[in-house]
């Protein structure tokens, strides 16, 4: 307490210093008011003090200067305020105590400046005073030195002592204010604790996937190492065969491996800093506890699945669709595999979007560059253009995305129920379709034609259901990619007659993802 | 007399090296293979194989489901799980579908050979241990079921039952309560059949799933 009083007064001297342009302004207009003129120097009124304060609210509440009065009583006061998490609007809570704060702050570091200023001289002044040669006029009484002066210095001490005494009083107020005013309100916690949340609960998914895939390779290491072994003398043939599977599995693994690593090693997968000092076990967050149980079924219901799809079913995925896809797909073997399945899942949706809600044919790229994988899907605008740039719109927008969308989920329905008709008989007709195109189909309709999002056993539908461009953004984000969403122009695809009249207005959704994780 | 064998695995490496190492042994044989659980009814159909190995996770139909449709067959194949984690829930689904028992895809291959004849002999291919894990990472809210026969079991039987879950063979069980290995065969048999279970493993999952035994 004792070693943070001089960073607590220089705190309050900061809030001294921050009121005097206020009271500079203030003591001018109150000068000119009255027609005198005004000591800009030293602007002490008690009246203009009363009068700038409330301007002082009112900047709280509309500048911010929320970072600034943090930083202050974290490192001056010494005061425990957590760091509020960044956000993208300030809440009205949240401005309302910004204001009270910087007022207090302001207000009481003024008081406490202005008696800095005042008292200290004064003190020296007195205990100068025994040793001076002549008598001095101070506050009206006519001080000499010796024993009379003597009396004088010891009341310059006792006032600093209780300068002192203040400053040290109102700087441990403000500290303990400072958590209450400056601290995450309850809406920011929640909302950081989401976040949070939500980022462990992908990169719980990357590490499960991760389990699996590095799982899986070691089965078929395992497997084929054993079967080489068996036939190494009868069959070199097929040993060598073996052998190179091991191997093409192994580094696969690998670099599956490396990936996530780098991915689940770089602490925060966004550069996100301010959710840090927020605890993700706040018992105050119920909606944190439910996302959590969120995910905790989407973890079991994602077991139950086949294999992660990626881009290898890309054709699958295409040609489910049931829209005509114009594809642009270089040679993706040097995609890790975890890349691979993101990039599905983000084709996936944007395939979806496209569908949604433009028209006409939709043109995918996929390519390799520059140590990169990109993922490109245009499509033209339906006609409702401003339908498409929200991802979620519904489908009271496009007239003619909405068609298009039924058609590819009745077409899926059709697939599933005709593959059933020889086999099931338990309910499990989507099922029960050709391995990748059954599923596909299924997954691309659910969620335009509201069937239940578990119909589709392959892949994230049932997370990725619904979060449009937000959905990829994390995931890109997860990746340490980029993705641009935006309108773009279009020339028509099928160029009639010349007069057509060029470019169309269209959706356009960019991604890159690195293939290489940070070293 | 050879012993007939389909392999059902979604991944084309783990059929062709399951493969190598059951039909290099001179009484296995191969006898089709499925790339996922749909795929491996009309298989079995076809080829009447003795065992199916069945992964648990694949596309389509997982193995949980194959098995139980299989099982609705005329004169079913054995089925025996075989899975890359021993810790998997699905494994024990599979197990209370009816599959005989289950592998790791680590196993060693002498003893994968071994399993698969064993299963194929009508034996059971029991992990106490693993099964006693899975049991027990059931959802806390999974009340008891009523299995019918559990009552009707005399004390011995519920005795030997018991040390059924341990994972006892019947020579140890004859051991453990001081009688004969062929009362024990009987006692076995009772159990078996006043249960509806096919082999040991059903008759053990029965015990959990009724809450006889408590896997905790």
């Amino acid at each position: 307490m004792r070693r943070n009083l001089p960073r607590r007064w220089a705190c309050l001297v900061l809030g001294g210093a921050l009121l005097m342009p206020y009271m500079m302004v203030g003591v001018l207009i109150s000068g000119l008011l009255r027609g005198e003129s005004a000591n800009l120097l030293l602007p002490v009124q008690v009246g203009v003090f009363g009068a700038v304060l409330p301007v002082v609210a009112v900047t709280g509440l509309f500048l911010p200067v929320r970072g600034l009065s943090v930083n202050a009583a974290q490192g001056l006061l010494g005061a425990r305020v957590e760091t509020p998490p960044r956000q993208a609007g300030r809440s009205w809570q949240e401005r309302r105590r910004t204001a009270a704060w910087f007022t207090l702050h302001l207000g009481v570091g003024g008081v406490v400046s202005g008696c800095t200023l005042a008292i200290v001289p004064f003190t020296v002044f007195m205990l100068v005073l025994p040793f001076t040669g002549r008598g001095t006029d101070v506050l009206g009484f006519l001080v000499t030195p010796g024993w009379n002066a003597a009396a004088w210095a010891v009341g310059g001490l006792v006032l600093l002592a209780a300068l002192v005494a203040t400053a040290a009083g109102t700087g441990e107020l403000l500290a303990r204010l400072a958590p209450v005013l400056l601290g995450p309100t309850p809406a920011e916690r929640l909302a950081a604790a989401e976040e949070h949340a939500r980022t462990l609960a992908e990169r719980n998914r990357l590490a499960r996937e991760l389990h699996d895939s590095v799982g899986h390779a070691l089965s078929v290491v395992t497997l084929q190492a054993a079967a080489a072994g068996r036939v190494l003398d009868r069959d070199p043939a097929t040993a060598r065969t073996a052998l190179t599977a091991i191997e093409n599995s192994a580094r696969t693994a690998l670099a599956d491996l490396d990936h996530v690593l780098g991915v689940l090693r770089d602490g925060e997968p966004r550069p996100d800093p301010s959710s840090a000092g927020i605890r993700p076990d706040d018992p105050d967050s119920e909606a944190h506890r439910d996302t959590h149980r969120e995910a905790h079924r989407d973890t079991h219901r994602e077991a139950h699945r086949g294999p992660q799809a990626t881009l290898d079913d890309l054709g699958e995925l295409v040609a489910a669709s049931g829209a005509q896809v114009r594809q642009e797909v270089g040679d993706l073997s040097g995609v890790p595999a975890v890349v691979s399945r993101e990039a599905y899942r983000i084709l996936q949706e944007a395939l979806t979007n496209a569908i949604k809600h433009g028209h006409g044919p939709i043109t995918l790229t996929a390519a390799i560059q520059d140590d990169a994988l990109r993922l490109e899907v245009t499509n033209r605008l339906g006609a409702t253009p401003d339908g498409a740039g929200d991802d979620d719109a519904g489908g009271g927008g496009a007239g003619s995305g909405g068609a298009g969308s039924g058609g590819a989920g009745s077409g899926g329905a059709g697939v599933g129920g005709a593959a059933a008709g020889g086999a099931v008989g338990d309910g499990a007709g989507a099922r029960a379709g050709e391995p990748g195109v059954g599923n596909a189909r299924v997954d691309l309709s659910a969620r335009d034609g509201g069937a239940p999002a578990g119909s589709g056993p392959r892949n994230g539908s049932a997370r990725a259901g619904g979060r449009g461009i937000a959905g990829m953004r994390e995931r890109v984000g997860l990746l340490r990619g980029d993705l641009e969403a935006g309108p773009a122009e279009i020339a028509p695809a099928n160029a009639g007659p010349a007069g057509t009249g060029g470019a169309e207005g269209g959706w356009r959704v960019r991604v890159r993802l690195p293939l290489r994780s940070r070293p | 007399m050879t012993l007939r064998v389909v392999i059902a695995d979604d991944e084309d490496l783990i059929r062709a090296g399951l493969r190598i190492i059951l039909d290099a042994e001179p009484d296995l044989s191969v006898v089709g293979e499925a790339a996922d659980g749909a795929a491996v009814v009309p298989v079995v159909r076809r080829e009447r194989p003795d065992v199916v190995l069945m992964d648990v996770r694949m596309p389509a139909l997982d193995g949980i489901q194959a098995t139980e449709r299989l099982l609705t067959l005329d004169d079913p194949p054995k089925v025996l799980v075989v899975t890359t984690f021993e810790n998997d829930d699905y494994v024990y689904d599979a197990l209370r579908a009816g599959a005989s028992g289950f592998l790791l895809k680590r196993t060693r291959p002498d003893d994968l050979i071994q399993a698969v004849r064993l299963v194929a002999a009508g034996e059971s291919l029991l992990f106490p241990a693993a099964i006693r894990t899975l049991a027990g990472r059931r959802p806390q809210s999974h009340s008891p079921v009523h299995v019918p026969g559990m009552d009707r079991l005399t004390g011995r039987e519920g005795d030997v039952l018991r040390l059924m879950t341990k994972g006892l063979s019947n020579h140890e069980i004859a051991a453990e309560l001081v009688v004969s290995q062929e009362t024990v065969k009987t006692h076995v048999g009772n159990v078996l059949a006043k249960l509806g279970a096919r082999d040991r493993t059903q008759a053990v999952i029965a015990a959990y799933e009724s809450g006889f035994v408590s896997p905790r």
